[in-house]
């Protein structure tokens, strides 16, 4: 079950490619955050590799709503 | 008849000006012209292709089908001449290109000191592709290196030439690393990383000339004549808007191409954003220059709009930038300057901001904790600037409270009481701001 996800900020990239050349399943993190997609609906584990490593604090995990909603007993 | 669109410079401020004029304008015949050989790429992250953390290839943000998507015509060239009454521009290798509006996003170039030698093959700055390949290759021979300058591009050159097996030398003019915008504290965290990376540090020292033989730099001798032997001399002392264009046609220059808040020029065809925008806060009469990637973004954004016909304005938040600096991710917010006067930097350098350094009437508090460290600059009503060093978890409402200038009236006692309840009032701040809460 996914109980978080990977959220962006993309005022703090700046296109320096970290998060997409670490991704291991080959996620364009960095064109997602450009263009404002989700990361959660690219097919991401949140293995947490592009948070780690973005030398720029863009990434950081974040509790889903479907987690939320499980916790809620909804 | 569609209208003509010219930029000059391919990176994010000519880069978002042109997606904007697209939005605004279906049928506008944008054409981008740079000077460099390359597509679109990240200029911050040159840093970590230095230091080998990334392939050159990631840095490539933009493919050549962006630009196709987006109907701009990309055209490698260097812009010679502005011929203002006939609206054309003059390339160097003879094109014309007739124009409607024009737009000069040719951001900054780094300064070289005029200290005797640094013509001397190994002598390099830190700009662009073409140089990072260039030191890059030299890292393959070189034993030695010297960095002189400040900011985050001494460092971030620093660095990459250390991970890249150099022996490498920092000469400092000051008495510590950045002292116009660290602490003390800050500036030891950073020293002491460098030192672990085997980075050796020389303090007080100035450049006196540089050595060469047959062309080739050997060494550096410092005032105090002890002599540093080395195949890089590696500079970063600041950069310098380029203007050149814009002088040449007679339009008004200072530091930089002198812009309003809506980067019109003194010409009423021409408009300036980025790096080489020296723009004019009407609040304080002040005109002033950013260095930064998001800026020269949002200068893009909105001069694009404003050349289709729009009437935005730029509205100057708090600067911030976060990086890591020694190895420790470091966010600076708004006014952090420590009023000392600039040691390693000539002028502005890369990733840099002057509304870092303006003193307002406002003190500094500082909170500890392990590596992780805090200081919030506190003025009568708001926060001004914060230095968030390690732990991030405030880096990002601090932006939220500094940019909108949230009033902290009622906690204003707690956050200067002392680093114990520095914390715990920021922490209370934060939640009465709701900024913790997801975007
Ligand atoms: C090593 C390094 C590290 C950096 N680190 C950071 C950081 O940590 N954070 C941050 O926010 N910013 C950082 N920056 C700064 C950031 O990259 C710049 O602020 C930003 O790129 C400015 O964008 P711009 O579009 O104004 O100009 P630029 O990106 O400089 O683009 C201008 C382009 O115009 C071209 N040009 C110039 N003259 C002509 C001409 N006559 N004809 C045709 N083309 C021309 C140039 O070749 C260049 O490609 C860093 C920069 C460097 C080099």
């Amino acid at each position: 079950m996914v109980s978080a996800m990977i959220v962006a900020e993309p005022v703090r990239c700046v296109e320096c490619g970290t998060c997409t050349y670490n991704c291991p399943l080959g996620v364009d993190v960095r064109g997602r955050v450009r263009q404002g997609l989700q990361i959660s609906s690219s097919g991401c584990l949140t293995c947490g590799e592009c948070v780690a490593r973005c030398p720029r604090g863009v990434l950081r995990f974040e509790v889903s709503p479907v987690f939320l909603t499980t916790t809620r007993g909804n | 008849m569609p209208r003509k669109y010219v930029i000059v410079g391919n990176g994010p401020a000519g880069l978002t000006a042109a997606e904007s004029i697209r939005r605004d304008d279906a049928t506008a015949d944008i054409r981008i012209v740079g000077g460099e050989n390359h597509p679109f790429y990240s200029r911050p992250g040159l840093a970590y292709l230095l230091t080998g953390s990334i392939p050159e290839s990631s840095l490539f943000s933009r493919p050549d089908a962006d630009y196709r998507r987006l109907g701009v015509t990309r055209t490698v060239g260097v812009a010679h001449r502005i011929e203002r009454d006939a609206h054309r521009l003059v390339l160097t290798d003879g094109q014309v290109l007739p124009y409607d509006r024009l737009l000069l996003a040719v951001g900054a170039r780094a300064v070289r000191p005029p200290t005797p030698g640094m013509e001397l093959e190994g002598v390099t700055t830190f700009d662009s592709l073409d140089d990072t390949r260039a030191i890059i290759r030299m890292t393959r021979s070189a034993k030695r290196a010297c960095v002189v300058g400040g900011g985050i591009t001494a460092l971030e050159l620093a660095e990459g030439l250390a991970a890249r097996g150099v022996e490498t030398h920092y000469l400092m003019r000051g008495d510590r690393y950045w002292g116009s915008v660290l602490d003390a504290h800050e500036s030891a965290v950073v020293e002491e990383r460098l030192v672990e990376d085997g980075i050796r540090l020389h303090r007080e020292v100035e450049v006196g000339r540089v050595i060469g033989h047959r062309g080739k730099v050997i060494a550096v001798e410092m005032n105090t004549a002890e002599q540093v032997p080395c195949d890089i001399l590696a500079v970063a002392i600041g950069t310098q808007p380029r203007i050149e264009l814009a002088q040449a046609a007679g339009m008004d220059t200072g530091k930089g191409i002198w812009t309003d808040t809506a980067f019109n020029t003194s010409d009423p065809d021409i408009f300036a954003a980025g790096d080489v925008a020296e723009m004019l806060d009407p609040k304080t009469g002040k005109r002033g220059l950013e260095a930064l990637w998001s800026v020269a973004m949002e200068h893009g954004r909105i001069a694009g709009a404003n050349m289709a016909g729009a009437q935005e304005h730029y509205r100057r938040p708090a600067p911030f930038n976060v990086t890591k600096i020694g190895g420790v991710t470091t966010t600076l917010i708004g006014a952090v300057g420590t009023g000392r006067s600039e040691a390693d930097l000539l002028t502005l350098s890369r990733g840099d901001s002057q509304a870092w350094r303006e003193q307002l009437d406002a003190f500094a508090v500082v909170a500890d904790r392990g590596a992780d460290h805090l200081r919030l600059v506190v003025g009568e009503d708001r926060i001004v600037g914060a230095v968030v060093m390690g732990d991030q978890a405030f880096s990002r409402p601090l932006q939220h409270i500094i940019r909108e200038r949230v009033d902290i009236g009622w906690v204003r006692d707690r956050l200067v009481a002392g680093p114990g309840e520095l914390r715990q009032g920021l922490a209370a701040l934060i939640e009465r701001t709701g900024s913790l809460a997801p975007a």
